[in-house]
């Protein structure tokens, strides 16, 4: 028993461990390398298919195309200059909000549910009407807007 | 612990010469020895160094240098994007259908399968290459990916698929005559394929041009209109930027399906727009008057006799809608007298005027990204008839871009224009010799002023009534030329067109529409002229783009419009009614 002195059998262990590092390693990299060549031939596969994608993208949008759907299935026209407002002054009356006559009721079940109100109601508020527009409505608007013409000089 | 002792008892032994020599060998194993262990420390150090050290420093970024490399091997021929990052041409890989007809099993399953897929197959030839024998057939090139699919569903073993690279243009025949198109091998052989082949065979970056699809189909769907209405040859088209010289659209029709090329179809493979040199008539008359603002001084009340065809030579000159009176000089534009502008020419003078046609680059081939230019025609010794005719646009044979790039340096800011379709970075212009020149004058800011009214003029009160559109102050410039047809000039075979700008007061856009042998309809009275042909079509054209290029429309009152000041110098028809009366009267 000689020759299996601790050095030696260190020296044994220690290869033996490296051969092991090694071919783990090694195994590691083959893994890791075909795993690479997986995800490129992925990614190009990819770029390939957002190639082709793009080019379909731009194939059906085409403008000849879309002309022809526009005027099959939407009812829209050109734009023409004469649809084109240029003065707000040319703009339809403000728009008159249109508020309900009474509070709104809110059916059986919310009765039902009581509620304590936060606050005190104030008594008797003067319900709001629907007015006719005063007729002073539209100069009222071109004062306000040459108003803000000359702020804005 | 008990080696040592006996290790010193041995030693013990040896003594004297032999003692010495031991030394000196263990001396020696030492030294080897401890080189040995300083040649591994390095390596140790070494593997610390690159694996810890220089792995922390360098790990942060991706490992980007092996999918470069990959990638580079297998690089596609460059994109041609327009001005907005749409694809007029790109690379795909496409794969082509074979078979093998020893491997088929079932030839009449396989073939029905494959006729259902292809209608443009037919089942019979398709199961005769199937049965046919030998080891190779190719059934179907350049199939779409979803047909690949459809194949791979068949399951057939005798089918298989060779991969190649195949150039596409996904707005096929829109821009065909500048996009160009490549061979099998994608080697460019017309348009920016072929003046770009390097750039693009690099494949680094896509091409960007100067063209709009959307205005490249607005023009070209109106010229195509205005061929088939008009029963034409042809015909062309352009809209440029006049600020800078940007082609946003350029059409030449009859034109060509890129993937399907018919070589021998000269009609549709040439380009009228660059190509192609034409006597364009009276827009010509753009420039004369615009010499004779600049260079002969002339004011709007000057008057120019039409009263009589104007006699040059064995050569007459007439009017084609004659007024036979004295007209003033915004009358002979927009009435477009030739012997107006015949006398115009003659004023400016023949050196003068050829000096200012060279100044507008309207004597050489113009510069282009493109190879397909074309150099115009001039006379071979320039008389002084020669001065009369090119004042209107006869004589004189130029590219239609380059009548337009010309006209837009008159009417714009009154500085050279430059065409231009591509829209890439300076490096590439300078490659291709569009460096930064300095800015050349050709008229001044007051006869710039002068033709924009004039073209107003036309317009509002002239022969390019139809180019109107409201809100936008189309101005321009009708041009009925008769051709040239082995030296006589035909009346029955006109070029028309029409050069329009807008909006007028600050031309932004030129839109140009010539139309190649058009043939009156009922519509235009039989009329086969500019006014009647080309005018309308730059009308809709402008009609289409204003809102998309954001024009703002203005409805001015006539009496507000940029031609308002100028007609004081046109007479109006009740004037000339009482003018003729009292000529009448002293006879």
């Amino acid at each position: 028993m000689k020759f299996l002195k601790l050095s030696a059998l260190v020296a044994v262990s220690g290869a033996v461990l490296a051969g092991a590092a090694l071919f783990w390693t090694s195994q590691n990299v083959q893994q890791a390398e075909s795993r690479l060549n997986a995800l490129q031939t992925e990614i190009a596969k990819e770029q390939q298919s957002i190639r082709v994608l793009r080019a379909e993208w731009d194939y059906l949008n085409t403008p000849e195309r879309l002309e022809e759907m526009a005027t099959h299935y939407l009812e829209m026209v050109p734009q023409e200059a004469s649809s084109v407002a240029l003065d707000a002054a040319y703009l339809p009356d403000p728009f008159i909000p249109v508020l309900p006559a009474r509070k709104p009721d809110f059916g059986v079940k919310a009765q039902n549910v009581s509620v304590t109100p936060a606050v005190v109601e104030p008594e008797a508020k003067p319900e709001p009407q629907l007015k006719e527009p005063s007729p002073h409505k539209d100069d009222d608007f071109r004062s306000l807007l040459d108003n803000i013409k000359k702020g804005g000089e | 612990m008990n080696r040592l002792p006996s290790f010193k008892r041995k030693s013990f032994r040896i003594q004297g010469a032999r003692n010495e020599a031991l030394d000196v060998a263990r001396g020696r194993v030492v030294l080897v020895s401890a080189c040995f262990a300083l040649a591994y420390i390095l390596v140790v150090a070494r593997v610390f160094d690159l694996s810890v050290i220089r792995g922390r420093l360098y790990n942060t970024g991706e490992p980007t240098e092996i999918v470069e490399m990959t990638a580079q091997e297998q690089a596609y021929r460059g994109d041609i994007l327009d001005r907005n990052g749409v694809i007029l041409a790109t690379s795909l890989e496409t794969a082509s259908l074979y078979a093998d007809p020893k491997l088929i099993i079932e030839p009449t399953e396989t073939a029905k399968a494959l006729a259902r897929i292809f209608p443009d197959l037919a089942y019979g030839d398709i199961l005769k290459s199937l049965q046919k024998g030998g080891r190779f057939v190719w059934l179907k090139r350049n199939l779409t990916p979803a047909e690949q699919y459809d194949v791979l569903q068949i399951g057939d073993p005798g089918l298989g698929f060779k991969t190649g690279r195949r150039r596409i243009y996904p707005n096929g025949d829109l821009a065909a005559h500048f996009v160009g198109y490549t061979d099998v091998d994608g080697r460019g052989l017309a348009g920016v394929e072929r003046s770009f082949n390097t750039y693009l065979a690099a494949g680094e970056q896509p091409l960007v041009m100067t063209l709009d699809v959307r205005m490249q189909h607005i023009l070209r769907r109106e010229i195509v209109k205005a061929v088939e209405n008009f029963t034409a040859k042809g015909g062309a088209g352009v809209i440029m930027d006049v600020t800078n010289g940007e082609v946003l659209a350029a059409v030449s029709y009859p034109d060509f399906d890129p993937h399907n090329l018919d070589v021998k179809n000269d009609a549709a493979m040439f380009n009228r727009l660059s190509l192609g040199t034409y006597e364009m008539g009276s827009t010509f008359k753009i420039f004369s008057t615009a010499a004779v603002l600049e260079l002969a001084g002339a004011e709007m009340s000057d008057k120019y006799d039409a009263r009589e065809p104007l006699q040059a030579g064995r050569f007459k000159i007439n009017d084609y809608h004659a007024e036979k009176r004295v007209l003033t000089l915004p009358e002979v534009f927009m009435y477009s007298s030739n012997i107006g502008s015949a006398l115009m020419g003659q004023k400016v003078g023949t050196e003068a005027l050829k000096a200012f046609y060279k100044d507008l680059g309207l004597m050489d081939k113009i510069k282009l990204e493109i190879d397909e230019v074309g150099r115009p025609i001039l006379p071979a010794v320039w008389r002084d008839v020669n001065t009369l005719t090119a004042s209107y646009g006869h004589g004189i044979a130029v590219t239609p871009l380059q009548m337009v790039a010309a006209a837009a340096s008159v009417v714009g800011d009154g500085t050279l224009v430059k065409p231009t379709l591509i829209k890439n970075n300076d490096e590439l212009l300078t490659q291709k010799g569009h460096t930064d020149e300095p800015v050349i004058r050709i008229v001044s800011p007051q006869t710039a002023h002068r033709m924009r009214q004039l073209m107003r003029l036309v317009v509002t009160d002239g022969t390019g009534g139809n180019a109107d559109v409201k809100g936008y102050r189309v101005g321009g410039k009708t041009g009925t030329a008769e051709k040239n047809i082995n030296g006589r000039y035909d009346r029955k075979k006109l070029i028309s067109s029409f050069l329009g700008f807008f909006p007028m007061e600050a031309p932004r856009y030129a839109v140009f529409v010539m139309v190649d042998e058009p043939k009156g309809n009922k519509k235009s009275y039989g009329y086969a002229t500019a006014g009647w042909v080309a005018a309308p079509a730059v009308g809709k054209v402008v009609e289409s783009m204003a809102p998309m290029v954001g024009i703002e429309p203005v409805m001015a009152a006539p009496e507000e419009d940029l031609s308002a000041s100028l007609k004081r110098y046109v007479k109006t028809e009740e004037e000339i009614k009482a003018e003729k009366a009292v000529q009448n009267a002293s006879y």
